[in-house]
């Protein structure tokens, strides 16, 4: 328990870092950023009380854009990413429901189960992100493609991270 | 009352989220609204610490190009000193004598953190209030017009972009004294747009586009970009020019802050007149 909280913390911190120093400065063809912060709230376990998801959204926003100079853009988007969390996994939930102290990653919850949580809820979050920050639909077609590259991107990273990392406690 | 204990206990998720946005919403006007000096210069620091070592490291990278771009700069100045005119009449008036104050003094600073692809763009650079850089200043390039300051910490100040929403200028066709207002539309960052050039004009595509110098932030002539394409508005007078940006920030290295010494006695100038007519 105590390692699983300290294991969030520090994902916490090295993924704002990751973030704000590496990946904000990468923009793939000039509009497509990937914003790979999402895992945190992503791989919260699932027992977290919805509410402390949201403080801990809100806490990662800020700090994304203490680095990023949009002053609480990262903050709103992630706030919602901790709403819709709550909803997905609900839905997105198993019969008998989610065995106690699982974490929602590739190892432990299977390939698909993964790719489909991981998909809707980063692109949730880049649709509201990019609506944010452009603050009005005129420029509806451009931003929407701007929201697909750069969910397709921050999914691979995803993927790409949970590979990395991958390992085989699912059968235990 | 038990009903309403019960409804807010029911909802107190989404009551939470909505308090949070609002919250998030808020702090993004308040931004918008270029009020938060204290904070952002706060924010400032810490990030642009980061970001500095950062650059650093990566500055060695850039050694080649920089040089480059140092070197066409100083044989650029080097060819407008006094010492390379030569004087076809005694007594011609130079810039420096006493018949002519100083009015813009330059900064340089390196441009330590930026981006192109975001709808509103910043730029990060290492110099701040202990040089006296001051928030709506200009910042220029050897290239042209690169933004306006925003805010300062002690070492860094954070730049607004030509590349943002919020940014707009004057900008004058060079060798007439038509001018219009350039702005970004968020698609292309080698282009922004010119609105407010009359139909009368003539204009061609390469033609330069320079700053007028009307405000207090940049000084006249300083070269925003060229005429890339223009059409006419139906039913209107004037022209949609697209304008290619001289300066490309992608690349951005080092660039200078402009300090314009007569601000003051202009704004206060044109404020007492603006009170003046309302009375």
């Amino acid at each position: 328990m105590i390692n699983q909280i300290f294991q969030n913390i520090v994902r916490f911190i090295f993924l704002v870092l990751l973030q704000g120093i590496i990946l904000n400065q990468v923009e793939l063809f000039g509009f497509a950023s990937p914003y790979l912060y999402v895992l945190v709230i992503l791989l919260l376990p699932i027992e977290v009380n919805p509410i402390g998801v949201l403080g801990i959204g809100f806490l990662l926003g800020l700090s994304v854009d203490l680095f990023s100079q949009s002053w609480g853009i990262h903050t709103s988007a992630s706030v919602f990413l901790a709403f819709v969390r709550h909803y997905t996994l609900r839905i997105l939930a198993p019969r008998d429901g989610y065995v106690f102290g699982v974490t929602p990653n590739l190892s432990q919850m299977g390939i698909s189960w993964f790719v489909t949580y991981a998909f809707v809820l980063t692109f949730l979050h880049h649709f509201f992100l990019f609506f944010i920050e452009a603050f009005r639909f005129e420029e509806f077609l451009f931003t929407l493609v701007r929201i697909i590259l750069s969910t397709v991107f921050t999914f691979v990273l995803i993927i790409l991270s949970q590979l990395l990392t991958y390992s085989k406690k699912r059968s235990q | 009352m038990r009903n309403l204990i019960e409804f807010l206990w029911r909802y107190q998720l989404v009551l939470v989220f909505l308090f949070a946005e609002l919250l998030s919403i808020g702090i993004i006007i308040q931004y918008n609204t270029f009020h938060r000096a204290n904070f952002l210069g706060f924010a400032n620091e810490v990030s642009g610490g980061a970001f500095n070592m950062v650059n650093e490291i990566t500055e060695y990278l850039e050694l080649k190009n920089v040089n480059e771009q140092l070197a066409a700069e100083n044989s650029r100045l080097r060819s407008q000193q006094q010492s390379s005119y030569f004087s076809l009449r005694p007594g011609v008036v130079y810039f420096n004598d006493s018949a002519h104050l100083e009015q813009y003094e330059y900064l340089h600073a390196k441009a330590i953190n930026s981006t192109v692809g975001k709808r509103n763009n910043y730029i990060t650079i290492n110099a701040g209030s202990e040089f006296s850089v001051e928030p709506q200043m200009g910042v220029i390039s050897d290239a042209g017009v690169v933004g306006i300051v925003k805010a300062t910490s002690k070492n860094y100040a954070s730049v607004i972009s030509l590349l943002h929403k919020d940014f707009k200028v004057s900008a004058k066709l060079r060798g007439s004294s038509y001018f219009g207002i350039l702005t970004w539309n968020g698609t292309n960052p080698r282009e922004a747009q010119l609105k407010d050039i009359p139909h009368h004009v003539s204009i061609k595509i390469g033609d330069s586009l320079d700053t007028r110098g009307s405000g207090t932030v940049f000084p006249p002539d300083i070269l925003i970009g060229t005429i890339k394409e223009f059409e006419d508005i139906p039913g209107t007078d004037f022209y949609n020019i697209t304008v290619r940006l001289s300066v490309d920030f992608n690349k951005l290295g080092y660039v200078y802050v402009v300090r314009n010494k007569m601000k003051f006695e202009q704004t206060n100038l044109e404020l007492e007149a603006e009170t003046e007519a309302d009375d």
